[in-house]
């Protein structure tokens, strides 16, 4: 890679879903210091209640992998070196993130253990697993399930994890859908 | 990383953008999404969360979607313009027209009026930058993506703590102003002198340099503090500033193309305005409001800055009266004042509902628990006589007499002229050299400077340069140095090292030149020679000393003449602190109070008028 350090971009995938089951979608595309440079929002899904019993279990996974993150990727301009995903936001992202490699699962230390089957492996091999620590701090501690080409993401987290707290913008991007939504009800509740 | 999309469900799919601004290193991110200006909204007109916007496109190639919801008074708007000729369109908020048009200048002044005609195409492809306007209407600036935007940057507090290690070292109130700032576009810090607003702002600075959400940052203070901004701007947030000097054509070259965070006091502001205007600044800081709380050519300079940001800092909001506030609130947020305002402010509450988004204030009593106290002395009556007493009676009756020759046609002007030269007479007799006051205070220092402690360090604060000197001749035993404003850059450090770190023991200080912004905890007595016009000229002195990081009681003489125009002064600023003491710390508690204490021509012939010496 002839890239820089600090010219290394990090796109994070997250939805908020309103209590009337809404779906926001957001990408947040990162520099390594987590200063954001682009963000990307759908307007909300509401699956109607056909599609709803239609799709069964796999809605989520439909609304993220084929409606949600594809137009959200499309859509931005600076296309990231790597995508990532948190705990959350496996269901909806899950799938396309591990379809479109290099791309990473950061879930809570404590959370290591539980079954992410379905993300956790490509093509029946199980992703490689990491240890990281959050800003250098040896209390916080995530894991990370990658799915790797060339050794990519590994050498960026391990440059983004010195700089900020990695599996902070998901937060972030939740409140700002959040916000969002809020707006959106405040003009259609008119 | 294509992959199709083959659902039923894709037709969900619909994506928009929001703007993330002022981003150097990427492309333009949302060229079609708009900042947009919209008016201050009276209570009878505050837009509802609710309410729907309508729109009214003027050019047939010109689209609006997803338009527009608000925030509070901050409205959310997407515009798409295929037809980069189209220079404005009308939106109708609850029945009222703006017209939303490209702007021209970047400075919303009392009636800019809207430029209808520019066809600038970069304004709207990169500068974003368009308003509502109104007639007879000011504006207020905001940034309607302003809300989204802080919410997906990483926290201040965050970001300081992983690329400033010094941030660690702030108190906890300190890292809540910081965040104030960071979070705030317009922002008014009032926190009590000496807790920090200086560091506060340096990270603030830095954080928003760092990550990239400004760019350029301008940062107008008093010459005398030029030295240590820098200073505490490389301590706290390892940031260096460039101060701006050098000849016209050098300043010009700094105007127009530094990056980062540069200094300029006001003066060269009123100078420069017209390279400076052509320019244009992120974030514009003003620490100390004196240069903005009078309408005049530095105000009016630093009003016009082009500038997305504008902070004020200040541990006195309020020196005089309630329009004093008003006015800086004219550069801290534009418009939200009227014109009309801002010559007869608006009640206490109202005043207070305004600005209250805008504004964040701690006092030291609530925050520095453990900060040693600061014991006010006097003032002490100090009886003249001889030749000084002689004197000053003499020149009283003068005076006296010569207004009454004048009649009518006596002014404020004439008064105050007198008034002057009377109270340097009660300072010192300059023929005979006599004075008791230097007297007074001569015991005073030799009983401080006689007990062996080298760490003692004593300021004298005077109004007047020649009594500063004539102090200077008086107690040269103690080696004294005066701080006045004839000082360049360079003596005012060597001078404030000096007594600092050095073996300087005495300094003798202009209240107007070292009132404000220094730092000079090394010193825990303070003397003021003489009472000054406005009481908050002397709190800023005793709090250069009394602020964070003093480790001893501070000690604070004031003295007055007995029988002599300075009692009858002292008994106004008594009952003009009171009242400021209220206003302040309540923020404005009493406006017309306060107004009604200016000092009218009345007053200052009662203040004339010559006693009877008991």
């Amino acid at each position: 890679m002839n890239k820089k350090d600090n010219d290394y971009l990090l796109g994070c995938f997250a939805h908020y879903m309103t209590p009337q089951r809404a779906y926001y979608g957001g990408i947040l595309i990162t520099d390594v210091q987590g200063v954001p440079k682009e963000f990307r929002h759908s307007e909300a899904v509401r699956p109607s209640r056909l599609q709803a019993t239609l799709y069964g279990e796999s809605l989520e996974e439909c609304l993220g992998t084929d409606a949600l993150a594809p137009a959200l990727y499309e859509s931005i301009r600076l296309k990231p070196d790597i995508l990532l995903i948190d705990k959350e936001g496996r269901e909806l992202f899950g799938p396309y993130v591990n379809a479109n490699a290099p791309a990473v699962l950061l879930v809570p230390l404590a959370d290591r253990d539980l079954a992410f089957a379905d993300v956790l492996s490509k093509d029946s091999d199980l992703l490689d697993a990491y240890d990281y620590d959050l800003k250098g701090s040896t209390t916080e501690r995530i894991y990370a399930y990658i799915n790797d080409i060339g050794n990519t993401v590994t050498q960026i987290l391990a440059i983004a994890q010195k700089r900020m707290n990695i599996i902070s913008p998901f937060g972030r991007i939740r409140t700002a859908l959040a916000e969002i939504s809020l707006v959106d009800s405040g003009r259609t509740d008119k | 990383m294509n992959r199709q999309t083959p659902s039923s469900l894709a037709h969900l799919r619909g994506v928009r953008a929001s703007v993330l601004r002022m981003l150097p290193k990427v492309w333009p991110l949302a060229p079609n999404t708009v900042d947009v200006i919209i008016p201050p909204f009276s209570p009878s007109r505050t837009i509802k969360f609710t309410t729907r916007i309508s729109t009214k496109v003027a050019e047939k190639e010109f689209q609006t979607f997803k338009f527009p919801s608000v925030f509070h008074e901050t409205m959310l708007c997407e515009v798409t313009c295929s037809d980069i000729a189209v220079t404005a369109f009308d939106v109708y908020i609850q029945g009222v027209r703006y017209r939303l048009t490209k702007r021209t200048d970047d400075v919303i002044n009392d009636a800019v009026p809207p430029s209808l005609g520019n066809r600038d195409e970069s304004v709207l492809e990169s500068g974003q930058i368009t308003q509502f306007t109104e007639p007879n209407e000011t504006s207020l600036s905001m940034n309607v993506f302003s809300h989204l935007y802080s919410l997906l940057y990483p926290p201040p507090a965050d970001f300081a703590a992983e690329h400033m290690p010094q941030f660690t070292d702030l108190w906890t109130y300190q890292k809540t102003g910081v965040e104030f700032l960071v979070e705030h576009e317009h922002a008014l810090l009032a926190d009590d002198m000496g807790l920090g607003k200086t560091a506060e702002c340096s990270i603030a600075v830095h954080v928003l340099l760092r990550s990239e959400r400004i760019r350029r940052a301008l940062i107008i203070c008093p010459r005398a503090i030029v030295n240590q901004w820098e200073q505490e701007a490389f301590h706290w947030a390892s940031m260096k500033v460039r101060a701006i000097d050098g000849t016209p054509t050098e300043r010009k070259h700094i105007w127009e193309s530094f990056p980062g965070a540069i200094i300029a006091t006001p003066q060269i502001v009123m100078n420069d305005i017209d390279e400076i205007t052509k320019s244009y600044f992120d974030l514009v800081v003003c620490d100390d409001i004196s240069m903005l709380k009078n309408p005049g050519k530095i105000t009016t300079a630093i009003r016009s800055i082009p500038r997305s940001r504008s902070w004020c800092l200040s541990g006195t909001p309020l020196e005089n009266k309630p329009e004093d506030f008003t006015n800086v609130m004219q550069f801290v947020a534009p418009g939200l004042f009227t014109g009309y305002e801002r010559k007869d402010a608006p009640k206490r509450r109202e005043l207070q509902t305004r600005v209250k988004p805008y504004f964040l204030r701690r006092r030291k009593q609530d925050v520095l628990k453990d900060l040693p106290p600061k014991h006010l002395i006097g003032p002490i009556s100090i009886h003249m006589d001889g030749a000084q007493w002689e004197a000053y009676r003499h020149a009283e009756r003068q005076h006296w007499q010569q207004l009454q020759e004048m009649g009518i046609q006596t002014t404020k002007t004439h008064i105050f002229s007198r008034i002057n030269l009377l109270l340097q007479l009660c300072n010192y007799h300059k023929p005979t050299g006599a004075s008791a006051k230097a007297d007074e205070v001569s015991d005073k220092l030799d009983i401080l400077f006689d007990t062996g402690d080298a760490s003692v360090k004593v300021i004298v604060f005077s109004q007047w340069v020649e009594t500063l000197n004539f102090l200077m001749s008086q107690w040269s035993t103690y080696s004294p140095k005066v701080y006045h404003g004839g000082l360049s850059n360079s003596e005012r450090s060597a001078l404030l090292k000096w007594f600092k770190q050095g073996d300087g023991k005495l300094l003798l200080m202009s209240t107007k030149s070292g009132n404000r912004g220094l730092n000079l905890q090394e010193s825990s007595y303070v003397f003021h020679f003489d009472r000054t016009w406005n009481p908050v000229d002397e709190m800023q002195a005793e709090d250069r000393c009394w602020r964070m990081g003093q480790e001893r009681n501070v000690s604070v003489y004031r003295y007055m003449q007995r029988g002599t125009i300075e009692e009858r002064i002292n008994q106004v600023l008594t009952q003009k602190k009171g009242q400021f003491d209220e206003y302040v710390d309540n923020m404005a508690e009493d406006t017309d109070m306060l107004a009604a204490t200016k000092w009218s021509l009345d007053d200052l012939v009662t203040l004339m008028m010559p006693s009877d010496k008991g």
